[in-house]
């Protein structure tokens, strides 16, 4: 029957989204949201909150390998946590008062920057930071990691603190808004801005992901956009993708796939916008 | 100059605090995935409840307010009908204050270590944590 055969299809695409997310080192969110509106005419709404509670499940699940690896600057991811969960309160509020077409828009101009930074990555720069920021040696955010090519601890500073902070005040309005991690914003600021080692980058930001998705999802809970048919698959199938996919990541041909996902998301992208410009049908 | 901050007493409690995490949110998948499949397995009479949302959902529609479980007095009232929608939804309320326990856990954390900036920042997250769940509803 209908029932069925819908929740079976959800978490299938759920599973999916899990693991090209794993694989790709982007949320399941990106795909997730779009899949369910535009593949399944879902109220945008209703599918930001399955989603945030997807990226919450993932980023907890996932945070011991980063903390025990001790790639994570935990007081880092603190200190920003401040940034993003602030940002994460607007997003929260602005989204029980923001026309659902808009979240379309949005949603589309993401998805391009998520592409734009997947080209990119190829050639990314390592940290290199030479100063530190006057915070980040008040706040003792200057650390190091151990690096296994180089076989020993390799000591980096924090710059730019001020600049970081504001990019994760943004990172932390996408991730309420649109249901999503915000990882690649995430990395971005302090890949970019604060000058991290990108591993440093990489592990603190997904460390902070669940607790942005959190600082939404109660929220959502309480407005009644968490509709347990939706989430329930939705959280359990990325679980399982994603550990799926990182089974697979070391068989598969990463950069093929990535490609492929980068036409991928531009196409969705046009949809997402297209739905936008049209009025985003009911919220 | 700057002398990277000592962060590995910090990091062996937060590895603690991360795999207990880890273990949280399996119990609760755990929970919410059994809940939802028996939820599925109902007879399309008690299964009601489920079909109306799903036909709504499939046709864009907004959904009625007394579908969607939206306090914990609403959830409590499901499980204690024996629904499964009703044991998935408080698996998913679980999973949702996992993080909102991580940032309480750290701040109890910074405590021990005496280092009050920190008690003070994990606690400013703590709280934003608290006023967003709650102004994000009053909209």
């Amino acid at each position: 029957m209908q029932l069925l055969r819908f929740e079976l299809l959800l978490f299938a695409t759920s599973v999916f989204a899990g693991t090209l997310g794993a694989i790709l080192g982007l949320g399941g969110g990106i795909i997730l949201v779009p899949a369910m509106t535009l593949g399944f005419g879902i109220p945008i709404r209703y599918a930001v909150g399955a989603s945030i509670v997807s990226v919450i499940a993932t980023s907890s699940g996932a945070a011991a390998a980063y903390v025990r690896d001790r790639m994570t600057n935990i007081r880092l991811a603190i200190f920003l946590e401040i940034a993003t969960t602030t940002g994460a309160l607007a997003g929260a509020v602005l989204s029980g008062l923001i026309r659902p077409r808009y979240l379309y828009l949005i949603f589309a101009a993401v998805l391009l920057q998520s592409a734009y930074l997947m080209v990119r990555r190829k050639g990314q720069a390592e940290g290199g930071a030479t100063q530190a920021h006057p915070w980040a040696i008040r706040l003792k955010l200057n650390s190091s990691y151990p690096d296994r090519a180089l076989g020993r601890e390799v000591s980096y500073l924090v710059t730019h603190v001020p600049l970081g902070f504001a990019y994760m005040l943004a990172a932390g309005l996408l991730s309420a808004l649109l249901g999503i991690g915000s990882g690649a914003l995430k990395v971005l600021a302090m890949d970019s801005a604060m000058r991290l080692p990108i591993k440093v980058s990489s592990a603190t930001s997904n460390f902070m992901i669940g607790v942005t998705a959190a600082a939404s999802a109660g929220a959502y809970f309480l407005r009644g956009d968490i509709v347990p048919e939706l989430a329930s698959p939705v959280a359990v199938g990325v679980l399982l993708g994603a550990w799926v996919g990182t089974k697979l990541m070391m068989r598969l041909p990463a950069q093929k796939i990535r490609v492929a996902f980068i036409v991928v998301l531009l196409v969705i992208a046009v949809q997402m916008a297209l739905r936008g410009l049209q009025g985003g049908g009911v919220s | 100059m700057s002398r990277p901050g000592n962060h590995a007493p910090i990091e062996a409690a937060e590895t603690a605090i991360a795999v207990f995490l880890r273990v949280g949110v399996l119990a609760c998948a755990g929970l919410i995935g059994v809940s939802w499949a028996a939820s599925l397995l109902r007879s399309p009479d008690a299964a009601h409840g489920t079909a109306a949302v799903i036909g709504s959902l499939l046709r864009g529609e907004q959904l009625e307010a007394t579908l969607v479980p939206r306090t914990p007095a609403a959830v409590w009232d499901l499980v204690a009908h024996g629904d499964p929608i009703g044991w998935a939804m408080l698996g998913l309320m679980l999973l949702i204050a996992l993080p909102i326990l991580r940032v309480a856990l750290t701040v109890v954390v910074f405590l021990l270590e005496r280092d009050w900036v920190y008690v003070a920042l994990a606690g400013f997250v703590l709280a934003v944590l608290v006023a967003s769940t709650l102004l994000g509803k009053a909209l």
